[in-house]
């Protein structure tokens, strides 16, 4: 922490103080007393690189928490730390209120409510296992009942009612592995199924399907997803509410509607700007355009290959002092000094959570807030 | 001679733009028929996006256009630019084609580039072999090429190796290594897959400038629609060995015929309109892999399937001014 002076430490009681009215502001569905997950003020460093760096988020029952962010943003951490295969370095995790446990032992029992469905169908089911022991091993491994019908029954609701139990992954199509790999999160019934880019190794004609299995099965089994994927139109769809991630911080968290149609994070922003034109009509950078245009900072290849971005090389040189106060600073079109000098903590802005001194206009306010207007600190 | 930091690949031009045209198409990996007969052309200067799904002969037409099928494939058909034709070109003319005639970008730059060289000797490697500069000369148009993708500080760039860049970085390499033959044609191989919106949104500005500058033929391969509608000026669809439908880019998106090229259109990524939670448009099943089934490939996916649809293959028939689809649906429409 030598490194940075003006950060406040996470003990320090300046920093627990805002996560924690933040998780009262938007902690949930409205009318839902207990979240069913709750993430306060979590770091995860590994060595130098700072992965998460004071991350506060709260999952209602049956309620999808999309997450958005670039490769090496701390999206897939947050899912590491969820699921318990790896712990905070500070911070604390609660499930349904109660803090995750110290013991290995016992953090079976939250790997028993938090289910996980990994991005690579291919990677993530053993080759040499069949289909039938590999929907079977969660209940083995908890000492559920188990039995034919109990797998059946369950790549059923994954849609694979035909596979045969004594086949292999090999036989079947990436989608359809998606379904064996969802199938076997589903045995332990969870509460909570973290989804960490569940269609992005698949084929576009076969995403949708994927999608729909995903949200017939919430509507039916109530279980809450954290949903994790850098698709923005998709996690729109799929989500009630968006945390849009940065170097290991949350830039922006509310209503996916309302992120998504007026953003208020320049980084939000910048992610909705690089999604490929809908169609050709509405092709975002003219031919004529140099990449290099100050008008188009974010998109400027210069922006953004230079400044290291939001990955882990970026993050290395995060720990150290150079590192300015708003981790954005160096790729953001509206930056001033007090992004250098300042944290930006998250506030609550126009229904939503916004951590930047220099938030862009919401929709209902004039042009006369769009240009930078520095924040005095308290 | 380039000199150093000046000199746009306009003005280093030599060879005049020369478009692409390939006919009847067929590639083979042993008893395994990938490609089955595609035909297509892309005027000089223009951009046509080969799009299509894991298993539908995209990369295998990428490969075979770029004569760099493995082998043991076999190439049946003409690929032509200008007066040459690359699927008969052999030995010495073969080789000078490649890289000055036609450029192949690949998806994964980490695996094409050498780990243990520097960029700029990989960039300057073509210059010399290639283009015939001298040692000097071609580290110096190694950092202007550099630049010309770019890259803000490409003395540093063209010191540091693979794993020192980051992945957009690397992928402006390997631009800079296929402009670096002056290519007519430029074959790119999904190469922002890999990436990040952001990043992929800076390539995707960056080869739209170049083409713009170089007249350079572009063919870009893709399983991502959203990129086709920001980069492509025709598109051709293909499933199952086969080109189902070609044609101007806003023809493909606001008129699709092919029931395929519809539910690409249509797809997730795409469905900006659409409220939270709602289904999304599905298609069932997966693409075929391997064996493609008898008739029109699309049949077993196909919501409004005829009988003839599995028993024979539809011809392509032409609907509008250069817009072009096999479907017996049209066929019958007709």
């Amino acid at each position: 922490m030598s490194s940075r002076p003006r950060h406040p430490g996470p003990d320090s009681p300046v920093r627990a103080a805002v996560p924690l009215a933040a998780g009262t502001l938007l902690g949930g569905a409205p009318g839902a007393p207990e979240p069913l997950l709750e993430l306060v003020d979590v770091h995860k460093h590994y060595r130098s690189v700072r992965a998460l760096d004071g991350v506060s988020l709260s999952i209602a029952p049956g309620e999808t928490l999309g997450m958005v962010g670039e490769s090496g943003c701390g999206k897939s951490t947050v899912a590491r730390l969820v699921v318990a295969l790896e712990r905070p370095t500070s911070g604390r995790l609660c499930f349904r209120g109660e803090p995750y446990p110290r013991s290995t032992r016992a953090l079976r029992a939250i790997r028993r409510r938090v289910g996980v469905v990994f991005q690579d169908p291919y990677d993530s089911l053993d080759p040499r296992f069949t289909v039938g022991q590999i929907v079977d091993e969660p209940l083995r491994a908890h000492r559920l009942p188990r039995g034919e019908e109990r797998v059946r029954e369950l790549l059923a609701d994954a849609g694979m009612r035909d596979a045969e139990l004594d086949s292999y992954p090999a036989q079947y199509s990436g989608g359809q592995r998606q379904r064996i790999g969802i199938a076997r999160a589903l045995a332990l019934e969870p509460e909570l199924l973290v989804l960490d880019e569940p269609t992005s190794a698949l084929d576009v004609s076969v995403q949708a399907q994927i999608l729909n299995l995903l949200l017939e099965l919430q509507r039916r089994r109530r279980i809450a997803y954290l949903f994790i994927s850098h698709d923005l139109e998709v996690v729109r769809r799929m989500s009630d509410r968006v945390a849009v991630i940065y170097a290991g911080r949350i830039v922006e968290l509310g209503p996916a509607a309302s992120i998504t149609a007026s953003p208020r994070h320049p980084y939000t922003r910048a992610l909705i700007d690089a999604i490929p034109a809908p169609t050709p009509a509405h092709r975002q950078v003219g031919m004529d355009r140099p990449a290099e245009d100050e008008g188009a900072a974010i998109r400027a290849p210069r922006a953004i290959d230079t400044a290291g971005g939001a990955r882990a090389s970026g993050m290395a040189g995060a720990g150290r002092a150079a590192r300015p106060a708003c981790p954005y600073a160096p790729r953001c079109p509206r930056r001033t000094e007090i992004c250098a000098a300042a944290e930006p903590q998250l506030r609550p802005a126009d229904g939503r959570l916004v951590a930047c001194h220099h938030p862009l206009a919401g929709a209902g306010e004039g042009p006369a807030s769009q240009a930078p207007r520095p924040l005095a600190l308290s | 001679m380039i000199a150093a930091g000046a000199g746009t690949t306009a003005d280093r031009r030599r060879t005049q733009p020369a478009g692409l045209s390939v006919s009847d198409l067929h590639v083979r990996y042993g008893s395994s028929h990938a490609v089955r007969g595609v035909s297509f052309s892309v005027p000089a200067g223009r951009t046509l996006a080969l799009v299509g799904e894991s298993g539908c002969g995209k990369t295998s037409v990428a490969l075979a256009v770029s004569r760099l099928l493995p082998a043991g494939a076999t190439l049946e058909g003409s690929v032509r630019v200008g007066g040459l034709d690359l699927a008969c070109a052999a030995g010495r003319e073969l080789r000078d084609a490649r890289g000055r005639v036609v450029a192949y970008m690949p998806q994964d730059a980490m695996a094409a580039l050498n780990p243990v060289q520097s960029a700029g000797r990989q960039i300057a490697e073509v210059l010399r072999h290639r283009r015939g500069l001298g040692r000097r000369a071609a580290a110096a148009g190694a950092v202007a090429l550099l630049a010309q993708v770019g890259i803000r500080d490409p003395h540093t760039a063209a010191r540091r190796c693979a794993h020192e860049l980051s992945g957009g970085m690397r992928q402006r390499v390997m631009l800079a290594i296929a402009l670096a033959g002056d290519p007519q044609v430029l074959v790119a191989d999904e190469p922002t897959t890999a990436l990040d919106v952001t990043v992929q949104a800076g390539i995707l500005a960056l080869v739209r400038r170049l083409v713009a500058e170089t007249h350079m033929t572009l063919v870009w391969i893709t399983h991502d629609i959203g990129v086709v509608a920001e980069i492509a000026d025709d598109v051709a669809v293909m499933y199952g060995g086969l080109i189902v439908e070609h044609g101007p880019v806003r023809e493909i998106f606001e008129r699709p015929a092919h029931p395929y090229t519809g539910a690409l259109v249509r797809s997730p990524r795409l469905s900006r309109r659409a409220a939270a939670k709602e289904p999304f448009d599905a298609i069932p099943g997966s693409p075929p892999l391997g064996e493609f089934p008898p008739g029109c490939p699309f049949h077993t996916r196909c919501a409004h399937a005829l009988a003839a649809c599995a028993e024979r293959m539809p011809e392509t028939l032409q609907i509008a001014d250069g817009h072009r689809v096999a479907c017996h649906l049209t066929g019958q429409r007709a």
